[in-house]
This record gives C-alpha cells, structure tokens and sequence, in this order.
C-alpha cells in the first residue's frame, strides 16, 4: 500500500495528466465506505446531500488544492471524508427542514468531530475507522484459502445465515465459524504489515 | 469450492466467534471472554475488532462508467466511439428503399433514440463519431453489418487522413504542450476541419492538410 500511494502522489506532484484517475481507482472503493458509513447510508440524504455528492466533494477538495507534504494520499483522502462528512452533518441538524440552499457556500464554522453522532450511535470518527479497517480487511482477502476467503465474504461481509453458507461450502455451521476465525488469524500479519509500511495502527 | 481444513487447536476461540457472530445477527447474548486465559482474551478482543469493522462491509460498486461519481469527476470511461460516412449511410438507406422517417421508426422500435433530423444530419456529414451502441442499433435497423457503415474504406481521404496516426500525433503532442485534453482536442481540431474541407471542396492533398492542421490548433489555443 505504501508504495502504490507514494508513486501516485509523486505522480501527482509531477503533474502527470493520469495521476488522478489512477489515484481514483486505487482508493475509490475506501472513500465510497467511510463516507457512505459515515453519511449514515448510501440511501441516506442529509439536507440535500448524499454520500455520493459528499464523496464528489472530497476529491474535488483533493484535486484541486493537492495534498499536504509530509501526509500519504490515502491519509489524506480519509481526513477530507472526515472533515466533508462531518460538514454535511452538521448543515443537516443546522437545518433539519430546509431544502438544499441554493447557494454553494460552505459552513466554515469550525467543529471538534467527535461532537457529531451520527444517527446509530457511532460518531464519524468511530465509522471512518471502521470503514478504513474493514477496507484494509478486504485488500487482503487474497492471503485466504478459498473457503476462508468465501467464508468471510458470505458470513460476515454479507452477513448471511450461516446455515446457507455452511450448506454452499458443504460444510457445518460451526465449521464456517472455525474457518471465519482462521481467516482472521491469517488477516492479522498482513494488516500488521500495513501498520509497519503506513505507520497507520488499528484501532 | 476445495478448501483443505486447518488443524484448530483453539476450540474456546472458535466456539467464542460462533457465538458472537450469532449476536450480531441478534439471535444470542453477547458472549464474554472471561472463561478465556490472559493471551487468549488479548487475541480474542483483537479478533472481535476486526469482525466488528467487516460486519455487513460488503460493498457493491457499481461499474466505472455509471459509477455517479465517477461520473461527476469525469474518470467515467467514455463510450467507444465508431466513425460513420454519411454518404455510405445514405447509400445503404436508399439500397434498402427506406427514408428518414422509417429508418427513425425503425430505430426506434429497436430500443434506440435518433430523430430524422439527426439522421439527415449524419448522412450530410462526411464523417461522424457516434457512439458504438447508435451505431449498432443504426446498422440493425438497416439490416446490414456495421462495418458496412463504419468500415473506414468508405470514408473519402481527407476524413480518413482525420483518423490517421500522423493526425493523432500531431494533436497529442500539442495537446501535451497546451496541457490540453488529447481527446477533446483532436475532436474540436476534426470538427473544425471538417468544416474547412467543405469551404475549400477538400481539393488539397496530405501535406495542405497538416498546414491546415497545424493552423486550426493555432486558432485553438
């Protein structure tokens, strides 16, 4: 991860006409789930904003104003999901009634984002983290043997019965729980080797 | 699926995650980890974490190309463009004795979207880039094969030389110069030629072109 990320930043700061769109495809996918676990939903629109114009906005702020020395890309598109997310938040219980203004003009007004509980309980701190952790879970699902990896996938990501999946893998259900907890086993180095390259720990 | 089981000497830790995946589906109590040792709860509680960030994580992207922010950032691939010679397109119409309005009708029936006047449009020009898709729908309402509107023999050889490899240098690399989109720009400088040809009857051979070429990316700076 670290070196992906330091190529395309240094492809970004040479210019490189390319250099967003790659960066696009590398953290898509991560900025699409913290914002969207942030936002509350995908479905969910606060005062007139959806995940999808709040995650529009982060990399338009991205793109045009470039990324600070010193932070990775992908550190720094988490930041601006925080900071995006939060600000769409608080219009939202500024304005609990009222339509979409019709002015673009942003709500400057500083915020501390532990303040901002979103509606299930979590704060967007805690569900940025969370979705930053589940997609570096995900990146990895390739170290899995196929079972673990279908395990993981179909019991836990997609949080189906385990009975269904017990009798696609032709196994029982407390055999889907051993291989979910072999998979997590085996997940654990590689998520420790993202901390040791990134500096990044788990929460 | 093959999946070779691991030896599980832990059955605590398995019997633990079982269970705490039956409370978060809400079918059970959550499960505590005080009947496990020191070393084991440590690991159990970093195991519990990542199950809690994965629960329900599963993501459905959609494709690149109708991905809404994709979209609105412009990193949506754009559909594949196909170059049709109007006056072949004429020509394959009159051979299968339809006019405009039928062709449009029969467009239509087929799931597609081109009014008459768009028709004529593309049959005036001497080229057109039109998505892959129009121009699919196009030859299934004229029951012909779509290289026989697209195939670029039938483009006469000014359009042709547009769609050449020396037109597509000459525009990259003044695009690259004028930090400039490649794509929109050898559109613009097409279009723009193409205008100029009729002016002039296209009566110029290849070296014309390029100055012409050359001074149409001038007046696009």
């Amino acid at each position: 991860m670290g070196t992906a990320d330091e190529e395309l930043l240094s492809r970004i700061r040479a210019g490189d006409s390319d250099a967003w769109a790659d960066a696009f495809k590398e953290y898509h996918r991560l900025t699409r789930r913290v914002v969207t676990a942030a936002m509350g939903g995908a479905a969910r629109s606060v005062f007139g904003r959806s995940a999808d114009d709040v995650e529009t906005i982060v990399w338009q702020e991205a793109m045009r104003n470039g990324v600070p020395d010193g932070v990775s890309l992908r550190a720094h598109l988490l930041q601006l999901c925080r900071s995006r997310a939060i600000d769409a938040l608080r219009r939202g219980r500024a304005h609990p009634e009222e339509e979409l203004p019709s002015s673009d003009e942003e709500d400057t007004e500083k915020v501390r984002p532990g303040d901002i509980e979103i509606y299930n309980g979590g704060s967007v701190e805690e569900e940025v983290a969370q979705g930053d952790l589940a997609e570096r879970i995900s990146a990895h699902l390739g170290v899995l043997t196929d079972g673990q990896r279908y395990a993981v996938v179909e019991r836990v990501m997609k949080q189906r019965p385990a009975k269904d999946v017990a009798a696609e893998l032709n196994v029982s259900p407390p055999r889907v729980a051993q291989l979910v907890t072999q998979a997590y086993k085996r997940l654990r180095p590689a998520l420790d080797a993202d901390e040791a390259i990134t500096g990044e720990e788990r929460p | 699926m093959t999946d070779t089981p691991e030896p599980s000497d832990d059955r605590s830790l398995d019997h633990l995650i079982e269970a705490y995946l039956e409370y978060l589906d809400g079918a059970g109590p959550e499960p505590t980890l005080t009947e496990l040792s020191g070393p084991q709860r440590a690991e159990a509680q970093e195991l519990l974490t990542l199950i809690d960030a994965s629960w329900g994580s599963h993501l459905d992207m959609p494709p690149l190309e109708k991905d809404p922010v994709a979209i609105a950032l412009g990193f949506a691939p754009q559909p594949i463009p196909v170059i049709i010679a109007g006056p072949r397109l004429k020509s394959v119409r009159q051979q299968n004795h339809l006019d405009a309005r039928q062709l449009t009708e029969a467009i239509r029936t087929l799931g597609g979207d081109l009014s008459i006047p768009e028709v004529v449009r593309l049959e005036r020009l001497p080229a057109s880039e039109i998505p892959a898709s129009t121009a699919a729908v196009l030859a299934d309402a004229l029951e012909v094969s779509i290289d026989e509107i697209t195939d670029p023999s039938h483009l006469d050889s000014f359009v042709a030389w547009l769609y050449s490899e020396e037109f597509e240098q000459t525009v990259a690399t003044w695009a690259a110069d004028e930090h400039r989109d490649r794509d929109a720009s050898a559109r613009e400088a097409r279009q723009r030629l193409l205008s100029a040809s009729r002016r002039s009857a296209g009566q110029a051979g290849r070296p014309e072109w390029h100055t012409l070429l050359q001074a149409v990316l001038e007046a696009m700076r």
